[in-house]
């Protein structure tokens, strides 16, 4: 878990500019690019607290201290954010590990419940990251209107934690797609798989067709809206965001990019029966205002950079 | 939004290089034929209509914003500069997700109430591109349409590609197919010699179709310069037959001289006094030789420069697809066609 405190820049009672406190649960690929955005943009605090995922009576108390040291350095801020961004399922997560997950997320709402109980004046609101794929698997040209269709236990649970958001006053939904980038330690998606795989001469497995259709969108773009909103979080009790790039592209697609950009090609092992080969798509017009997605090719430049650098100095290191 | 578990999803993908004055007639007949699929409860949606704005030069670049404002089944792309019918076609494919993809041009020479033709064929027979072929001369016009199918004749011979004479923009695509080829393509890539790397499963139909600007206005969107341009990556994009040719002629030519050295030869040691010019003859023979050993040696190199910029471009290994929902889209045609009977 990690607390943020960033000063405001300007007139507080602005949208943006006033100073502000997040709580960020969760340190994957999205808590910790939303971390380091709030952090490139405010300049703010950032410091990691205990939260043990592993064990239920730590992780209460250590919620507990959370909230007190989240108030003690909130002082005079009117805007709170409790990040929930620790979601650990897949596609292929089981009911019972969707239950577990569902767990940890109530107890990161009552925190929640809590903080904003002993917050006075300052609003809290909730941000919490869900899974577009889970939601819509199977399902092309969704619209702004379309309700989700999940077809399995991953879907189900990620709609029963939207569900279970209206018990806080404030909350936000980020309806992310196939989020990609790269983050060391976090877990590693597709591209930056792929292009380990590539870099290094490793086989890599599909699990999919290669004419799966899937919406793949850079983890940086996901962290500067959710980060901004956290910042700003504007009117409204609730208000649910699709964040997409807005354009399909095929597994077969991406790994001619990929090899195009790091300029090997990719020894592929197609799972000849894929459970995960369901095409999904969204429409341009579900995209919400001030959304901007990076196009694809630049995107997986991008993280081909950052493996590349990673490698270079884990090799660096290890000299 | 449609559930891939049930329905088969067509795209319709346009290029918008000028068609400002054809969009809302283009939009509503695309939106006719989607809602003409749903009244009668077929197993198809239209599920968008993606249209590229290819640096327009007239105002489609604000109509199609202001149509995708209206429609949320058109999705607007904005290409940051003019790269050409083929590159925005391919940018269009690549922001679809159709289990079928049909490319039409702006100005309802293509109209969309002709995609279950072609989608009918296409399922019926199992194919996987199906090309509108005009029944007669889309331009009215003899000399242009006379002057198109000889410039096909030629290009088809010279590239070897068989379905090259069935070209068209108006074409029905299986998605999967569409999208790779789009993906491989390069900025000199001709988009269906791509595809045909992709497959064999070519065929065309012929339809009523009028190219309705050409009719108006006596403009054709292709002028000398871009059908040079066509014919150029026609070329570039394919093994092009006459390097065959060039390796077949070097080796006639080596055999020819070599057989004529040691004809020569014999005749030079057996009957010297029948050869009336000394040196000539040796003369042209090494000459012969040593153009076919040339002729020859330029073919192979040729030869494997195309294969390497075949490569280059894109051209696949192999590529697999799965063609099994075709049979109950076809059973529901035939349904329908029984019905209407």
């Amino acid at each position: 878990m990690r607390l943020l405190r960033w000063p405001g820049a300007g007139a507080p009672d602005v949208a943006g500019q006033g100073p502000g406190v997040a709580l960020v649960f969760g340190a994957g690929l999205i808590g910790q690019a939303v971390c380091a955005e709030l952090v490139r943009a405010t300049g703010a605090e950032d410091t990691a607290l205990p939260y043990d995922w592993a064990e239920s009576g730590a992780r209460m108390r250590q919620g507990r201290a959370a909230i007190d040291q989240a108030l003690a350095v909130a002082g005079p801020v009117r805007e709170i954010a409790v990040l929930w961004a620790a979601g650990k399922s897949g596609f292929t997560s089981d009911a019972t590990e969707m239950a577990e997950e569902a767990a940890r997320h109530e107890e990161v709402l009552a925190l929640a419940r809590a903080l904003q109980a002993r917050a006075g004046p300052a609003r809290i609101t909730l941000h919490h990251v869900s899974s577009a794929g889970g939601l819509f698997e199977g399902c092309r040209a969704v619209g702004p209107d379309d309700a989700p269709k999940p077809l399995r236990p991953y879907g189900l649970g990620k709609l029963a934690q939207e569900r279970g958001l209206p018990s806080l006053p404030r909350h936000r939904i980020y309806r992310a797609t196939s989020v990609y980038g790269y983050a060391p330690g976090g877990r590693a998606g597709l591209v930056p798989t792929l292009i380990s795989n590539a870099l290094t001469g490793t086989p890599s497995h599909i699990e999919g067709a290669l004419t799966t259709l899937r919406d793949y969108v850079l983890v940086d773009d996901v962290a500067r809206f959710i980060a901004a909103r956290m910042r700003a979080p504007g009117q409204g009790a609730a208000a649910t965001y699709l964040l997409a790039q807005f354009r399909p592209a095929s597994i077969f697609e991406i790994v001619r990019m990929i090899e195009q950009a790091v300029g090997r090609p990719l020894d592929l092992r197609v799972d000849h029966r894929p459970a995960n080969a369901r095409h999904i798509s969204f429409l341009p017009a579900a995209a919400p205002a001030g959304w901007r997605a990076t196009d694809l090719t630049v995107g997986i430049a991008r993280v081909q950079a950052r493996v590349r650098a990673h490698r270079i100095a884990g090799g660096a290191r290890a000299a | 939004m449609t559930d891939t578990l049930d329905e088969v999803t067509v795209s319709l993908v346009v290029p918008v290089y000028s068609g400002e004055a054809y969009l809302e007639a283009l939009v509503a007949a695309a939106e006719s034929l989607r809602e003409g699929w749903r009244a009668a409860g077929a197993p198809i949606t239209l599920s968008e209509m993606v249209l590229v704005d290819d640096a327009a030069i007239d105002g489609s670049g604000d109509l199609i914003d202001a149509l995708a404002a209206r429609h949320a089944w058109i999705v607007p792309v904005h290409l940051s500069r003019n790269f050409g019918q083929h590159a925005s076609t391919a940018a269009g494919i690549l922001h679809s997700s159709g289990d079928w993809i049909v490319t039409l041009d702006e100005d309802l020479q293509h109209p969309p109430a002709k995609v279950p033709a072609l989608l009918q064929h296409a399922v019926t027979r199992g194919l996987d591109v199906v090309y509108a072929q005009p029944a007669e001369g889309p331009h009215q016009a003899a000399w242009r349409d006379t002057s198109s199918r000889g410039f096909k004749r030629v290009m088809s011979w010279l590239t070897g590609n068989a379905h090259l004479r069935l070209f068209n923009s108006f074409r029905l695509i299986r998605g999967p197919i569409a999208r790779a080829a789009a993906s491989v393509s390069g900025h000199d890539t001709y988009f269906d010699i791509g595809l045909s790397w992709f497959t064999e499963r070519v065929e065309a139909i012929e339809m009523a179709l009028t190219d309705a600007r050409f009719a108006e206005t006596g403009k054709s969107g292709y002028t000398l310069k871009s059908l040079f341009n066509h014919a150029l990556r026609m070329l570039f994009s394919s093994q092009i037959r006459f390097l065959s040719l060039g390796i077949l002629l070097g080796i006639v030519l080596f055999f020819v001289s070599f057989s004529g050295g040691i004809f020569y030869l014999l005749r030079k040691l057996i009957a010297p006094e029948t050869i009336a010019v000394e040196g000539w003859t040796s003369l042209f023979l090494l000459i012969c030789f040593s153009a076919g050993l040339l002729a020859f040696m330029l073919g192979i190199t040729l030869k494997y420069l195309s294969t390497l910029v075949l490569k280059a471009h894109g051209k696949p290994l192999f590529f697999t697809i799965d063609r099994s929902r075709d049979v109950q889209l076809a059973a529901w045609f035939s349904q329908t066609a029984e019905k209407a009977a």
